[in-house]
């Protein structure tokens, strides 16, 4: 069995210290990882991700995330990955990494991904060249989301995105603003690459649940949306039972105090 | 001949307040609703703590102090999960 919880759009802050900690007590005994799909920051502020990674004390499963941009705000996003690593949170911006759960290989591809609309309304590389830097940009990302699927063989395999990849779940959402929410372009990259979980933020009003048209799982997991500290997903016929003691080899991605 | 001096531009009232509350460091970040209601500010969405509801009207009080502000956040209850979803 493995056992995802996952979580974004925390949007923390000095103000926010000690909100979220109380509602982790249980994480590390009802999952196996935690994933982190952008906006830990509400203005970009590496301050802001220090008092994020201190609500995380005492979490002892792998934590990995991929940054949104709210992250992206100052100009300060690769400080915030720094600090972010530093804590025992895996950063992943365009890579994938594997880690053993319960005798099952898992792999994870991260990548922040970017806005542009979804199949029959959306930007195109064409005009203005802020218009093809916006597109370009989102195609790259979703490239780059594919490539790091290609290169992960594992007995299951998750994308980690910030923008959403299908408008499913961004139902709830005004529908004038699907090109700032996601891409078609990172469902094609999931689809194509390979995976059996997609699990993006983002979309604060949206929907929690959706699938790519190649049939993956698709989790909106804004705070907003699920209302919970974090949601949780098993796959239960993948590797065996839980271990009650985290893994010996998630040893150096844990959080490590400050 | 169109008179722009007649012409009212409240319809664009609610974003430049929502740009104002982007721009403010204040509010910056948040994910806040704004609509103009008979002239009235009313003000919609989930903030994490009191105090970042109480601050967002404090920002569009100063901004327009002669209008009326409804503030309609709601802050946010978190909860842990009970269950997982099981996907295979």
């Amino acid at each position: 069995m493995i056992r995802i919880a996952a979580m974004a759009d925390v949007h923390f802050g000095a103000d926010a210290a000690g909100t979220l900690r109380p509602h982790l007590t249980h994480l590390t005994e009802q999952a196996d990882m935690l994933l982190i799909a952008g906006d830990v920051t509400r203005v970009g502020d590496p301050a802001e991700a220090a008092h994020f990674l201190a609500e995380l004390e005492g979490v002892a499963i792998p934590v990995f995330a991929v940054l949104g941009n709210h992250d992206y705000h100052a100009n300060r996003s690769a400080e915030i990955a720094k600090l972010l690593e530093r804590g025992g949170v895996k950063v992943l911006e365009g890579e994938g990494t594997t880690i053993d759960v319960n005798g099952a290989c898992v792999g994870i591809a991260g990548v922040k991904g970017f806005g542009g609309g979804f199949v029959g309304a959306s930007g195109s590389d064409f005009g203005e060249p802020q218009m093809k830097d916006f597109i370009r940009h989102s195609k790259e990302r979703a490239g780059r989301l594919e490539a790091a699927l290609r290169g992960l063989t594992c007995d299951l395999r998750i994308a980690l995105v910030h923008y959403a990849p299908v408008p499913e779940t961004l139902i709830g959402e005004r529908l004038e603003i699907y090109p700032f929410l996601g891409s078609y372009l990172l469902a094609e990259a999931v689809d194509s690459g390979g995976a059996d979980l997609v699990v993006h933020g983002h979309a604060h009003a949206g929907s929690e649940k959706g699938t790519t048209p190649g049939g993956i799982h698709v989790r909106n997991v804004a705070q907003s949306v699920i209302r919970r500290a974090y949601a949780l997903y098993s796959f239960d016929n993948i590797g065996g039972p839980p271990i009650d003691a985290p893994q010996a080899e998630f040893a150096g991605w844990r959080y490590l105090a400050h | 001949m169109h008179d722009p001096s007649v012409v009212s531009l409240e319809p664009y009232l609610a974003e430049h307040v929502r740009d104002a509350l982007d721009r403010d460091k204040r509010t910056c970040g948040f994910d806040i609703d704004v609509a103009v209601d008979d002239g009235v500010i009313r003000l919609g969405g989930t903030v994490l703590t009191q105090e970042r509801r109480v601050l967002v009207e404090q920002v569009v009080r100063e901004l327009l102090p002669d209008r009326a502000v409804r503030n309609d956040l709601l802050v946010g209850e978190l909860a842990e999960p009970t269950r997982a979803e099981h996907l295979a």
